[in-house]
């Protein structure tokens, strides 16, 4: 494949831009081939940067910034070609195509690095949020923008806001530092947006969204518009993370301290290929669990059997019930259930 | 040329390069996912947002992870040079084995383990590397054999002309002073003695991989030579010594069963630890071939910078395997698994003659003395199938690389199924069967007969198995009483030295009411009998100094 196969795409910036770099392009390219990308592979990838670039370039991107993006992009997707790895569940596929419309101005002049963050995150949180509505989220966050000052602090509240509970500092930390129109977006704190559950609370107009992320901060399960009840963890095989019905043994208000009976396989859901320490033999009776859940998310994670008791300090039960003494809701296990119920007190 | 059309890098190119991006897909990259996740990476620290956004892999190997390394060469080797895609050394989840398969008339099994596993024809080679063994490579010609090896060579850090140069290639009219060095020519006019003829040593014997093609093509003569290098690290001509140092050697032959131009030397075969084969092309992986053809691929010439040992890592990397443990379990199954091979009832008369060796010292047919044996399980006893046992050198092989498997792994210390991978490919020349022994007949024992791999590791399952049936791990009644003496007799008094003999006396009073004598048990008497030696000098000994 050459440059003069890549202009000869219909369409106008990419076509262009293509014709313009044709040397460049045609180095890029011979790389990727000699580097083991197939022909027709790198064919159908650059005709889907190509309309992604064009549909950029019309949206309004100044020439100036098309020029670096489309290298980075050309560049980046001939990569993955030649790895094998060009394929729409593939992180860098997606972020490429799907992440770089909505955020083509805000990754700023010399994109490189901003697209480099964009991969990170989404191959890092792959499968634990929602990836759309963290997209959508971040979208609208950086709308308006043109530099990517407020890049990561945004991608990391809208990871939080869409399930990455163990983001939750982080991402409490990072909104301080971003102005009100990039938090309200990245947060949900603002009218219009994503829509669908849980996104369809009312959102008020005038909610600071300072505010409501310093009243969560006091209290994970207060959001403005979400009441509850809710739910925590699940049977694996509905996506949960258990296999065994969770015994709740303690919690400090934003963990929790689960057990459940030991089972063949019943490591995190996702981490199957990962080999057991131990025998069958050697089997321990329980399975120990930290739960990490406010109100847009849970992650469970397995740990190892505490030493000299079956939880840890933070863990230990309280007059006022496993959730801990400052928590405002009640998490209770049932026998008959996979789930952790978490109601308001 | 105008100026939009020239290429727009020049000069030094760094990591944000569009050409060094599209360069992380070649096969000059290492894959930058771990090898081997665990669980145990979970972070319990609070997350900051420069943690979402830490670049995914790590930035090198350091010293360690080198076991990490080690499997990113593996995965290198089987993902872009050595099209071997065979997972022959099986490992199973604890508590969830893989599912079987019955194909064919003969109900062939295929087994899909629920593990990591492994090709050895590319595994085994790498561990001999990180271990600095002796590996024999077999299989016919195109196979991959000394492509294999020159890899290894590649591992090291040799650049690829060094490594082809060095190889040694076995011929017929190879001599001494070919393969080691020859006498400086002025020395041989001038020297009064012998001590006075400098040797050019040939530079290959300074290397730490050292590959001998087609090693039973090389004359016998030389072959003894290259016996005395391959197990003691040193060479001699003329009177003067070179020291080779510790290295990891691969030698090639098309054929295990002397159909090279000579005989190979068997005191050569017992210096080879390990021995792999080359399996078959599968003929559906054609289509690699195919590519490499049309690139002119040559995967040994493309080795990623990652995955190359400089002098200090392969130190450190044979270092930190020689240190992982071996739990006394596992110690102990490989004692009971060696105790049945070597022992032999009829072969002497004093207790400690009853064995193999004596029988082939002696030149007498093994098979025909465990024949006079009357009452014995031929099938249940494992030594029935072997016509000799364990040298102390294969031992410490099977040590050796089953610590290799282990390190390998990721594992902490050495487990049963690490000794079980690797033990038919370290014995694989180290014992003999007794093909005309009832365990190879009938249709399931035919096979075993041409099958050395599936015989050894059957037998080694066998062991285990009686261990289990025997619970020797719960009641070891020998294993204490040697424990107690280990711990040494300063302060034992001679009352507490009697009891000690009397209880192995009683050991060997209930063996002698009620047991057929096993290997194990022959091996257990004699440690006994020991044990008994000791505490009766030591008795002495408190007798003349009351």
């Amino acid at each position: 494949m050459t440059a003069t196969d890549v202009a000869a795409q219909p369409g106008g910036a990419w076509r262009t831009w293509a014709v313009g770099r044709r040397s460049h392009v045609g180095d890029v390219l011979a790389r990727a081939q000699a580097a083991g990308a197939p022909r027709a592979d790198l064919h159908r990838a650059l005709q889907r940067i190509g309309v992604m670039l064009d549909g950029v370039a019309t949206a309004g991107l100044p020439a100036g910034r098309l020029d670096p993006l489309a290298e980075e992009v050309l560049a980046r997707a001939a990569a993955r070609v030649s790895a094998r790895r060009w394929h729409p569940h593939d992180p860098t596929t997606t972020v490429l195509l799907d992440w770089v419309p909505r955020l083509a101005p805000a990754l700023g002049p010399d994109p490189a690095a901003a697209l480099s963050d964009l991969i990170t995150a989404v191959t890092r949180l792959r499968g634990t949020v929602d990836a759309v509505r963290w997209r959508d989220l971040v979208g609208a966050a950086m709308a308006g923008a043109t530099e990517a000052t407020h890049l990561r602090g945004a991608v990391t509240v809208a990871a939080w806001r869409c399930g990455a509970v163990q983001w939750r500092s982080a991402a409490l930390g990072a909104a301080a530092d971003l102005p009100e129109s990039v938090l309200g977006g990245a947060a949900r704190l603002r009218p219009g947006g994503a829509a669908g559950s849980p996104w369809d609370a009312p959102v008020a107009a005038d909610a600071d969204p300072w505010d409501v992320l310093a009243r969560n901060a006091q209290d994970p399960w207060w959001w403005p518009g979400l009441t509850g009840p809710w739910r925590i963890g699940g049977f694996r095989g509905f996506g949960g993370p258990w296999v065994r019905i969770p015994e709740l043994l303690g919690g400090d208000g934003l963990r929790w301290w689960v057990r459940t009976e030991s089972a063949p396989n019943d490591g995190a859901a996702g981490t199957d290929d990962i080999e057991p320490a131990h025998s069958q033999a050697d089997l321990p009776p329980y399975r120990y669990w930290e739960v990490r859940a406010d109100i847009h998310g849970s992650r469970a994670v397995p740990r190892p059997a505490p030493a000299g008791g079956d939880r840890p300090a933070w863990a230990a039960p309280s007059p006022s019930g496993p959730a801990g003494p400052s928590s405002t809701v009640t998490v209770q296990a049932h026998e008959h259930s996979y789930y952790l119920h978490v109601a308001r007190r | 040329m105008n100026e939009a059309e020239a290429p727009r890098s020049n000069g030094a190119r760094n990591s944000t390069d569009p050409a060094s991006a599209v360069e992380q897909g070649r096969r000059s990259d290492v894959s930058a996912a771990p090898t081997l996740p665990t669980a145990s990476g979970e972070d319990r620290r609070e997350l900051s947002v420069d943690d979402l956004f830490a670049p995914l892999a790590p930035e090198s190997a350091g010293p360690s992870r080198l076991d990490e390394k080690v499997r990113q060469a593996y995965f290198w080797i089987v993902n872009h040079a050595i099209i071997s895609p065979h997972y022959d050394i099986e490992f199973e989840r604890p508590g969830a084995a893989g599912r079987s398969f019955a194909l064919g008339d003969s109900a062939a099994e295929l087994r899909l383990p629920s593990a990591q596993s492994y090709s050895s024809f590319v595994l085994l080679p790498l561990l001999t590397f990180a271990v600095r063994g002796r590996c024999l490579l077999l299989g016919g010609p195109g196979r991959g054999k000394t492509a294999s090896a020159v890899l290894m060579g590649i591992l090291a850090g040799y650049p690829i002309r060094e490594v082809r140069r060095a190889m040694q290639h076995g011929h017929p009219q190879l001599t001494v002073t070919d393969m080691f060095g020859t006498p400086l020519p002025k020395d041989l006019i001038s020297a009064d003695s012998l001590g006075e003829v400098d040797v050019a040593w040939r530079t290959w014997l300074g290397m730490r991989v050292k590959i001998v093609d087609e090693y039973n093509r090389i004359p016998t003569r030389t072959q003894s030579a290259l016996l005395t290098v391959l197990a003691d690290g040193y060479v001699e001509v003329y009177d003067q010594i070179y020291s080779t140092g510790a290295s990891a050697w691969y030698l090639t032959a098309n054929d295990d069963a002397g159909g090279g131009t000579y005989q190979v030397v068997e005191a050569l075969k017992d210096r080879i630890d390990v021995v792999a084969h080359a399996l078959p092309f599968n003929t559906r992986f054609l289509d690699q071939l195919v590519d490499r053809a049309a690139r002119r691929l040559r995967p040994e010439e493309h080795v990623p910078e990652g995955i190359v040992f400089t002098e200090a890592e392969h130190d450190a990397l044979d270092a930190a395997i020689r240190a992982l443990p071996m739990p006394a379990d596992v110690r102990r199954r490989i004692e009971f698994f060696a105790a049945q091979l070597e022992f032999l009832e009829r072969a002497g008369v004093q207790f400690e003659y009853r064995t193999k060796d004596t029988a082939r010292l002696a030149g007498a047919d093994v098979h025909q003395i465990a024949a006079q044996d009357t009452g014995r399980d031929r099938l249940s006893d494992i030594g029935t199938s072997a016509l000799n046992g364990l040298s102390v050198r294969s031992l410490q092989s099977l040590i050796s690389y089953s610590k290799a498997m282990a390190f390998f792994r990721g594992r902490p210390e050495v487990g049963i199924e690490d000794v079980r991978a690797v033990l038919p490919f370290v014995l694989h020349d180290k014992i003999s069967p007794d093909l005309r022994a009832g365990v190879f007949d009938g249709d399931e024992g035919a096979p075993l007969r041409t099958d050395r791999i599936s015989w050894l590791r059957g037998i080694f399952d066998d062991a285990c198995a009686q261990y289990d049936t025997l619970d020797r791990d719960g009641s070891d009644a020998v294993g204490e009483l040697l424990d107690e003496l280990h711990a040494g007799l300063d302060g034992v008094d001679a009352a507490s030295v009697r009891v000690r003999l009397a209880r192995i006396e009683r050991v060997l009073d209930s063996w002698s009411m009620a047991r057929k004598l096993y290997g194990h048990l022959y091996d257990d008497a004699l440690a006994l009998k020991y044990a008994h030696q000791r505490y009766t000098n030591y008795l002495t000994w408190l007798s003349s100094n009351p």
